[in-house]
């Protein structure tokens, strides 16, 4: 590819196995709708402590210009910010490898994205969680009347298949988890930091994930051991954001 | 008294009641649509409103909107018709008024899912009948599934959740449905979405090729952020209320007067002298009590789990000073026998110290009833200790006894210290002239703790002293008192004290102390920063204080003998018992000066004290 791509495809993986092979497929899809809409898109995957199996199966599905990288953390924070050192697109999309993207979401993500200049990490309008659940989660808005920003302290607004500038993962990269210590939800942790930077979490209308659930996942791991997002003073930027502002009104 | 005749008492009445009528109209008060919209049952009946009001008023029934007819009645202790009476009596008196609580018609309003225009629109019948809208919604048409507005799909509402079958859908929606994340109208946007991208991947794999996702669209959970939970709700009413991002939060269960409550008292005082006040947070994390809120700088915010929403569980208080702490990341917490905050700490100690200093304060062994142990040192300490950097005693005995009994390393051991709390400033009393008879004083909470039965026994065996007693307490051990005090003829018994200093400290000879168990009691530092003798039992930390140089130690805590020697002696040679009492004044300012008990704060533990400030 010698134009530098409008878009990093990033797929995390592990030890997914034959499913990443439908994730990967899923993938493929939204890049052809992307090139048929003139966006070009480089596919990078990232394989954290992998098997033989979803070696197999991801190489088995990548093309000549698609490039896997091996590491092993052990910590999807970590991948995730290796990717982002990796990639050259202006922009980054994140899928892990036993989900997948509606095969609109990087056309309609890349579209809404280049339409504003300020900070946005941008999340599908929903996610369609299948295979051990069945339920949609609505993502909410930052500009919508439904936002509470104090609610983020209680509960993740956002999955982490985030589309989003290159910039901005480069500027916040994600923190590393400590399960055994208490300290996971890297996504969680990283939708604060981002906020406390000025960053804006928006919905790019109409599109969807279909997100795997199945009763034994690292996320389920996390939950069971009580684990807390990194803090970093999510209400403390709140409180003074609220001084700063009425400070500017008086003035 | 001469009885009218029936026909003339009744054209009377019926005079008065259009005077009255009129009266009302004028006032302004009565609102004849809000009140058929509040009590739609008086429609039903078919009667004039006001009649009704006029009839029916001493009920409660408010006439309007500016008059709060129930908090009138119960407030002013009226019978009869409250706005007659508010007219008639209340007005000329002063008597306030305020505006009764939103009835269900005004909370529908209010809640923005009506539309007067949408309503008559989609239901002719109401229009043909010149039914006002509003007032056809709540008498027939929430009840009917009919839907209010474009944004309430009522017959879908009713539908996606039968378990409020005859229930007013959209008051459930407004007080309940919405904080449980239940939706107002099908979430079609949601549903678009999903099955567009469903539909995309759909042959990648069998959970989704092999049964159709959508067979019942109308079950498929569709959760959002928007549903804002009791928890949620009460965290961003606290958070509105902080104006400055504080750097110290220390946790009380409560805000009343008592010792544990003094001793917080003095560590908010230092922080928010080492800080400035803006920088300190109070929290009063488990009950609604705060009585005594000028224990605290006025400066300092006191904010109340309570105050915000008096129905949070246990849990919820527990989770709610976890999110605070790491929300905040306070660079010092210090914890003042909150056990919201104590459980905290056990179940997310180890993360929360990542990020700031916990700090505990203890004081002596609790006892059940049955005399099992079971205060916060037994129930936290051993697994609450490694995440602590610091836990402040007022006594070196408890600290002592609990190092020996939890076997606490060496290497933990300097975490726990011994911060001799600050006594006020000590004044020195004018000597009492003799009047023949001794004077003791008895001020402390009346509880099990404190020994009651014996102070009583105490009284009745020195019938030589009067016995004045202060202090509330207990039902049972309040209403122990006070029948000895009918009984017991040189005893009295005068209830709560505000402050030590109210006490009749001037007409006083000896201050006796009585207790099972204790750390070293606040009040016997202030009642030997005063210069009076002091006679207390040998429990907890009090011997670190008084000994026979400095008052009159007793050690067995539950033998009479040895409070009544002691006080016979003070009777029989006051002036020893006030050498020992100057004795006492000057171990008081020594060793519990507000200086020292500082430096102690900023340097211990040697890890960092409560006010070390990181990077200073």
């Amino acid at each position: 590819m010698s134009m530098a791509p409008d878009i990093t495809a990033v797929l995390n993986a592990h030890r997914e196995g034959l499913l990443a092979h439908a994730s990967l497929t899923s993938m493929k899809r939204a890049i052809a709708a992307a090139a048929e809409a003139d966006i070009r898109v480089e596919l990078l995957c990232v394989l954290d402590r992998g098997d033989d199996l979803t070696r197999a199966v991801i190489k088995g599905g990548l093309g000549q210009d698609d490039r896997l990288i091996e590491v092993a953390y052990g910590d999807l924070g970590r991948s995730r910010n290796t990717a982002v050192e990796e990639a050259r697109g202006a922009h980054i999309a994140f899928l892990d490898a036993d989900d997948f993207w509606g095969t609109s979401w990087l056309v309609r993500a890349h579209a809404e994205a280049t339409k504003r200049s300020d900070p946005i990490v941008w999340h599908p309008e929903v996610c369609a969680f299948f295979d051990g659940t069945k339920h949609i989660l609505h993502h909410v808005d930052m500009e919508s009347p439904s936002y509470r920003p104090v609610v983020l302290m209680d509960q993740n607004y956002w999955t982490a298949l985030s589309f989003a500038r290159r910039s901005i993962y480069l500027d916040t990269p994600y923190p590393p988890s400590d399960i055994p210590g208490g300290v996971g939800f890297e996504d969680w942790a990283w939708n604060k930091m981002t906020i406390c930077k000025g960053v804006l979490h928006k919905i790019v209308p109409n599109t969807g994930h279909v997100i795997r659930r199945r009763t034994f996942s690292l996320s389920h791991v996390t939950v069971a051991s009580q684990a807390v997002p990194h803090s970093m003073g999510y209400l403390r930027h709140l409180v003074e954001s609220r001084q700063r502002s009425a400070k500017s009104k008086q003035r | 008294m001469t009885q009218s005749w029936a026909p003339v008492r009744f054209v009377r009445q019926r005079f008065t009641q259009s005077l009255w009528r009129q009266i009302i109209v004028l006032s302004g008060y009565f609102d004849r649509d809000w009140y058929l919209l509040a009590y739609p049952d008086v429609l039903r009946t078919g009667r004039d409103p006001l009649d009704h009001f006029l009839r029916h008023g001493h009920e409660g029934r408010s006439p309007g909107p500016r008059f709060d007819a129930a908090a009138y009645l119960a407030h002013y202790e009226v019978k009869g018709n409250p706005l007659v009476h508010y007219l008639m009596h209340g007005r000329r008196k002063g008597f306030e008024v305020r505006p009764p609580a939103p009835s269900e018609a005004d909370r529908v309003v209010a809640s923005g899912f009506f539309d007067a225009k949408f309503y008559l629109e989609t239901n002719p019948d109401v229009r043909r009948a010149n039914y006002p809208a509003l007032l056809h919604y709540m008498l027939h048409g929430a009840l009917e599934g009919r839907s209010p507005g474009p944004d309430f799909d009522a017959q879908w509402y009713l539908m996606r959740n039968p378990d409020i079958v005859g229930m007013h859908p959209l008051l459930h929606y407004i007080d309940y449905g919405r904080f449980e994340g239940r939706k107002p109208r099908r979430p079609d946007g949601a549903l678009k979405a999903a099955r567009e991208a469903i539909a995309s991947v759909e042959d990648l794999d069998v959970a989704l090729y092999g049964a159709d996702y959508f067979a019942h669209a109308d079950y498929l959970e569709v959760v959002d952020g928007a549903a804002h939970n009791r928890l949620e709700r009460a965290l961003t009413a606290l958070v509105d209320q902080i104006e400055h991002v504080p750097e110290r939060i220390v946790f009380m269960p409560w805000l009343v007067r008592g010792g544990a409550e003094r001793v917080a008292a003095h560590a908010v005082r230092a922080m928010a002298e080492r800080l400035g006040p803006e920088r300190v947070l109070v929290i009063l994390a488990d009950y609604d009590l705060e009585s005594a809120r000028d224990m605290i700088a006025p400066d300092i915010p006191v904010l109340s789990f309570s105050r915000v929403d008096p129905d949070l569980s246990h849990d919820e208080r527990v989770r709610l000073v976890e999110l605070l702490v790491r929300g905040f990341r306070p660079e010092a917490i210090l914890n003042v026998n909150s056990r919201a905050c104590w459980d905290a700490v056990l179940k997310k100690g180890r993360v929360l110290a990542r990020y700031t200093r916990l700090y505990g304060a203890l004081f002596c062994a609790d006892f059940t009833p049955d005399g099992r142990r079971a205060g916060y040192s037994d129930l936290y300490l051993r697994d609450c200790l490694a995440h602590l950097s610091g836990v402040y005693f007022d006594n070196a005995a408890h600290r002592a006894e609990l190092i020996q009994s939890l076997g606490i390393p060496e290497s933990l051991v300097s975490r726990l210290v011994v911060a001799r709390q600050p006594a006020p400033a000590g004044r020195v009393l004018p000597q009492r002239k003799s009047t023949g008879r001794q004077r003791v004083i008895w001020a402390s909470r009346l509880s099990r703790q404190k020994n009651i039965p014996l102070l009583l026994r105490i009284a009745r065996a020195v019938p030589e002293f009067d016995f004045e007693i202060f202090g509330k307490g207990d039902v049972e051990h309040e209403a122990m008192v006070t029948e000895a005090a009918r009984e017991i003829v040189n005893l009295r018994y005068h209830g709560a004290f505000d402050d030590f200093s109210a006490l009749p400290l001037t007409e006083a000879d000896v201050f006796l102390y009585t207790s099972h168990w204790d750390g070293l009691p606040n009040i016997l530092l202030e009642a030997g920063a005063c210069g009076l003798p002091v006679v207390a039992p040998n429990v907890g930390g009090i011997s670190e204080l008084i000994d026979d140089d400095t008052g009159y130690l007793i050690d067995d805590p539950d033998a009479l003998e040895g409070f009544v020697s002691a006080l016979r002696a003070i009777g029989r040679d006051p002036a020893e018992a006030r050498q020992r009492a100057g004795r006492l004044q000057k171990r008081v300012a020594d060793v519990h000066s507000w200086a020292g008990y500082v430096r102690m704060l900023e340097a211990e533990p040697r890890q960092g004290g409560l006010l070390h400030v990181d990077g200073a």
